[in-house]
């Protein structure tokens, strides 16, 4: 059973912000919400300046799920969390509950009244039948369904971000991780942006 | 008293009514192998059948391995 899963490499992200760009156009995202957006910590420091593509990350157990009042969310069979407009009352519990403030709530009408929440799909819509106009509306395209990858991924010039079936990406990043071990670079956890997230190694 | 009694009943089944009220859920959704009523499918949807999750994963493993450098570059 595949799980789709994102992973982004630290060490090949440019901060292009290709996958932020490829979003909003493939969504047609509305002005202020950003399902898809790069991090940079140490700007300026050479060397030690790096970016990271962050979005919802499909969580295995996700607290988004967990503190929704209305059960709006599901997972589907191929470990994507998605949620259901129609029953979602744009409270905002999931944005403080996910921990990398994947729900975006638009601008629905005047003083700051926000509407429903709006997140990254991965690329596979909502409960509204596959393709469909009334899907594209609310969730934006579902790549998945037409046999494609989210945009964001396939459209990263570096493939930095990888996004599929979580056992063939991970494939492809340990793959990465031996041949820059076999150049002499440092392999392991440092290799996910440990070092630079903590300031040293992870605990043996 | 046992009027009494009826009218405290009925009226704590009354307040208690709405909150009873099973969270209504999201409807229900298709599989991602139901393939996209739309004209962009990937390969004119000759890779899988409709429905069909095993060729669905397989067409979608097959586009992952486009994101391997090492695989794209091999010599042909």
């Amino acid at each position: 059973m595949a799980q789709m899963k994102f992973i982004c490499d630290s060490e090949r992200c440019i901060e292009c912000n290709g996958c932020v760009t490829a979003c909003k156009a493939e969504h047609d995202v509305p002005w202020g919400v950003n399902r898809r957006r790069v991090v940079t910590i140490n700007d300026g420091e050479v060397g030690a300046e790096k970016s990271i593509s962050v979005a919802c990350m499909h969580c295995s157990d996700a607290p988004c799920m967990a503190v929704c009042p209305v059960q709006c969310f599901y997972k589907t069979s191929d470990g994507v969390v998605l949620h259901d407009k129609d029953v979602c009352i744009g409270c905002g519990y999931c944005s403080y509950a996910c921990p990398f403030g994947a729900p975006q709530f638009p601008q629905s009408a005047a003083f700051g009244m926000r509407g429903k929440m709006d997140k990254c799909t991965f690329c596979a819509g909502g409960p509204e039948e596959n393709g469909s106009q009334a899907e594209y509306e609310k969730y934006g395209r579902n790549r998945l369904a037409e046999g494609k990858l989210p945009a964001c991924a396939e459209m990263c010039s570096t493939k930095a971000l990888l996004g599929g079936d979580g056992d063939v990406i991970s494939d492809i990043f340990r793959n990465r991780v031996t041949v820059r071990q076999a150049n002499g670079k440092e392999a392991g956890a440092n290799l996910f942006g440990w070092g630079t997230a903590y300031g040293g190694k992870p605990a043996a | 008293m046992r009027t009494l009694t009826w009218i405290v009943g009925a009226a704590i089944l009354a307040l208690t009514a709405g909150c009873s009220d099973a969270p209504s859920g999201p409807k229900a959704d298709q599989k991602s192998s139901a393939t996209a009523n739309n004209n962009y499918v990937a390969g004119d949807g000759k890779a899988w059948k409709s429905g069909d999750d095993a060729g669905w994963r397989d067409a979608l493993k097959q586009r992952a391995q486009g994101q391997d450098d090492y695989i794209r570059a091999k010599p042909l």
